[in-house]
C-alpha cells in the first residue's frame, strides 16, 4: 500500500517559532490599538474637564 | 540634448506592460467566478468583456518581445504609471454597464480610487449593487494596495523587478532580492486575510446577527478595504452600518496593520519588536496621531459635539485612526463630518496629510518623512546655535543608525512640499467651483493623500473638471510622484528629443 507523504514543511524544526512569531504579530497589532485607544481616553477626559 | 525614446525602448515597455495585463487579466477571472455563483448574468458578462480586453491587450504586447527583457529605470517607471491608467480604464467597464454610475467618467473615477486605495466613491444606490460587482471593487483595494506589478514580480522575475518595485512607491527591501520580498509582502497579506476575514465574520455572525453566508461576505469586503488602507465599504453608510464597537475594533486592528511598512511586519515577523518600537517613524506616527486626535478632540469639545467621554474617543479616535491610516471609513454621516470645523478639522486634515508608514498601502507625506523633515530641521536650528566653522550632524535610528544627509533631507522636504502643492491644486479648482475653503481643502487633501473620508463634495453631480482632478491626484499621489514625472519625461521626450 502507498503511504501518502508528509508535506515537507511539517517536519521544519522552526514551525512551531514561526506559527507563535506570526501569533505574536496579531497580538501586537492589537496592543498597538488598545494602547492608544487607552491614551486616546485619557485626552478624551482631560479635554472634556478643561473645556 | 534630449534622447528620443527608440524603438526598442518601445517594445521593452508595450512586453512588461502585456505582462502586467496579462496577470491582472488572470486575476479579474475571480469576480467572473462570484458572478457565476451567484447567477448574476448581468455583471457576468460584462467581467467576461473586461477579461476578454485585459488579455487582448496583455497578448498584444507581449508580442513585442524585446531584445532584453531588462528594463532600466525610466522603462519601469514608464510601465508603472501607465499600468495604473490602464488598469483602471479598462477595469471601470462592469460598473459601466451596472446602471449605477451616472457616467463612464463616474465609473473610471471609483476604479481609480479603488485602485489607488482612496475610497471616494460616486456610486449610486451602493446598497443594491451586485455583490460580484461590489467584490470587484473591493478587490480592486486588494490587487493595487498589495501592488499588481508586486504580483507580476512573484510571477516574472525577469529584469528590472527593482524598478518597477520602486515605481509602485515602495522603498523597502527587506530581504536580498525584489522578488523574496514581493513573495513576503504577499505572504503577510495572506495572512492577515485568512485571520482578518476569520475574525470579523465571527464578529459579524456572532454580535451582528448575520448569517454566516452575509458575515462572510460583508468580513471579505472590509478586510480589503481595511488592510489596504482603501475605504470602500459594502454599505452606503460605511462602518456606521455595522453600530457595533467590537466590529469597528477589529476594523481599526485591521487599518493598523496595512498603515504598517513591511519592514516593520518583517520586524515583528522576527520578534525584533525593540528595533521597531526605537525606529523613528514608529515614533514620529505615534506622535503625530496623539497630536492629531489631541487637536480633533478639542475641536470637537469646544463645539459641543460629543459631551460624553465615551462618544467622544469612540467617535474621534475612529475617525483619526481612519484618517492618519489613509483607510477612509467613517462612523459618521459626510453632513456630520463637514460640520468638524476649527480644531477639529485641522486635526483631520493634517492625520490625512501626513499619512501612514513608507512602503505601506497608506498615502500621504508618510512619516518618515516627517520624522527625517523634522530633524533637518532641528538640524538647522542647531547649527545656527553653534560656533562658526562647527557642523552639525545629526544621526536617526530606522532599523539601525545612521546619518541624516543633506540629500536624504532634501528629498524628504521636496516630497512634502510637492504633496502640498497637490494638495493645494485639487483646493484650488473645487473654491474655483464655488465650494467653500474647508470642505475644498478636505476633500483635496482625502484624494491625494490617498485617505477617502468625504464632506461631501465628492457626488454624481459635481463638475467633471473636479472629478478628474480628484482622480489625477489619485493617481499622483499613490504613485508618490517620481513614476509620474517619469512618464512625462517619456513623453516629451518622444515629442521633442533627436
Amino acid at each position: 500500500m502507498r503511504v501518502p507523504k508528509i508535506p515537507a514543511f511539517l517536519h521544519r524544526p522552526d514551525l512551531r517559532g514561526d506559527v507563535t512569531r506570526v501569533g505574536l504579530v496579531f497580538v501586537y497589532e492589537t496592543a498597538i490599538v488598545v494602547a492608544l485607544a487607552v491614551v486616546a481616553l485619557a485626552i478624551a477626559a482631560i479635554v472634556l474637564a478643561v473645556a | 540634448m534630449l534622447l528620443r525614446p527608440e524603438r526598442e525602448d518601445l517594445r521593452i515597455v508595450a512586453f512588461a506592460l502585456g505582462r502586467i495585463l496579462t496577470i491582472v487579466a488572470v486575476a479579474s477571472l475571480l469576480p467572473l467566478a462570484w458572478a457565476t455563483l451567484g447567477r448574476e448574468w448581468h455583471p457576468f458578462a460584462s467581467f467576461l468583456m473586461m477579461i476578454g480586453l485585459f488579455a487582448v491587450l496583455g497578448q498584444f504586447g507581449m508580442l513585442f518581445r524585446p531584445k532584453t527583457e531588462r528594463l532600466d529605470w525610466s522603462h519601469g517607471m514608464v510601465v508603472v504609471a501607465l499600468t495604473w491608467i490602464i488598469v483602471p480604464a479598462i477595469g471601470s467597464i462592469p460598473f459601466v454597464f451596472s446602471g449605477h454610475y451616472g457616467s463612464p467618467l463616474d465609473a473610471m473615477f471609483d476604479t481609480v480610487s479603488g485602485l489607488t486605495t482612496t475610497g471616494l466613491a460616486l456610486v449610486q444606490d451602493l446598497d443594491h449593487l451586485a455583490p460580484s460587482l461590489n467584490f470587484w471593487r473591493h478587490l480592486l483595494h486588494f490587487l493595487g494596495g498589495q501592488g499588481i506589478v508586486i504580483a507580476a514580480l512573484v510571477l516574472f522575475a525577469g529584469g528590472g523587478g527593482l524598478t518597477l518595485y520602486y515605481g509602485e512607491a515602495r522603498d523597502e527591501r527587506i530581504l536580498p532580492s525584489v522578488r523574496s520580498t514581493a513573495r513576503f509582502i504577499w505572504s503577510v497579506a495572506i495572512l492577515h486575510l485568512v485571520a482578518g476575514v476569520l475574525v470579523l465574520g465571527v464578529i459579524g455572525h456572532q454580535f451582528l446577527g448575520f448569517d454566516w453566508k452575509r458575515a462572510f461576505f460583508h468580513s471579505l469586503m472590509i478586510f480589503f478595504a481595511a488592510f489596504d488602507t482603501g475605504g470602500f465599504s459594502p454599505q452606503s453608510t460605511s462602518l456606521g452600518y455595522y453600530h457595533s464597537y467590537v466590529f469597528e475594533f477589529a476594523t481599526m486592528v485591521l487599518m493598523v496593520a496595512g498603515a504598517m511598512s513591511f519592514g516593520t511586519h518583517f520586524a515583528l515577523w522576527r520578534g525584533s519588536h525593540g528595533a521597531v518600537f526605537k525606529n523613528l517613524e514608529t515614533r514620529t506616527i505615534t506622535t503625530t496621531f496623539l497630536i492629531t486626535v489631541g487637536l480633533t478632540f478639542v475641536g470637537l469639545a469646544v463645539t459641543g459635539a460629543f459631551g460624553r467621554i465615551a462618544g467622544l474617543t469612540r467617535q474621534g479616535f475612529f475617525q483619526v485612526l481612519s484618517a492618519h491610516s489613509g483607510t477612509g471609513f467613517s462612523t459618521v454621516p459626510s453632513v456630520e463630518l463637514a460640520s468638524w470645523s476649527g480644531l477639529a478639522f485641522g486635526g483631520m486634515a493634517l492625520a490625512m496629510g501626513l499619512g501612514g508608514m513608507a512602503s505601506s498601502t497608506a498615502g500621504g507625506i508618510k512619516s518618515l518623512r516627517v520624522g527625517l523633515a523634522a530633524k533637518a530641521i532641528a538640524t538647522q536650528v542647531k547649527q545656527l546655535l553653534l560656533p562658526e566653522g562647527a557642523v552639525a550632524s545629526t544621526r536617526y535610528f530606522q532599523f539601525g543608525r545612521k546619518r541624516l544627509t543633506p540629500e536624504l533631507a532634501q528629498s524628504a522636504m521636496t516630497v512634502a512640499l510637492l504633496y502640498v502643492v497637490l494638495f493645494l491644486i485639487g483646493a484650488g479648482v473645487a473654491i474655483a467651483y464655488g465650494y467653500g475653503l474647508q470642505e475644498a481643502l478636505f476633500e483635496s487633501i482625502s484624494a491625494g493623500a490617498s485617505v477617502g473620508l468625504s464632506v461631501g463634495v465628492t457626488d454624481p453631480t459635481m463638475p467633471a473638471l473636479l472629478k478628474l482632478t480628484y482622480m489625477f491626484q489619485m493617481w499622483v499621489g499613490r504613485l508618490e510622484f517620481v513614476a509620474v514625472f517619469a512618464l512625462l519625461g517619456f513623453a516629451y521626450a518622444w515629442i521633442r528629443g533627436k
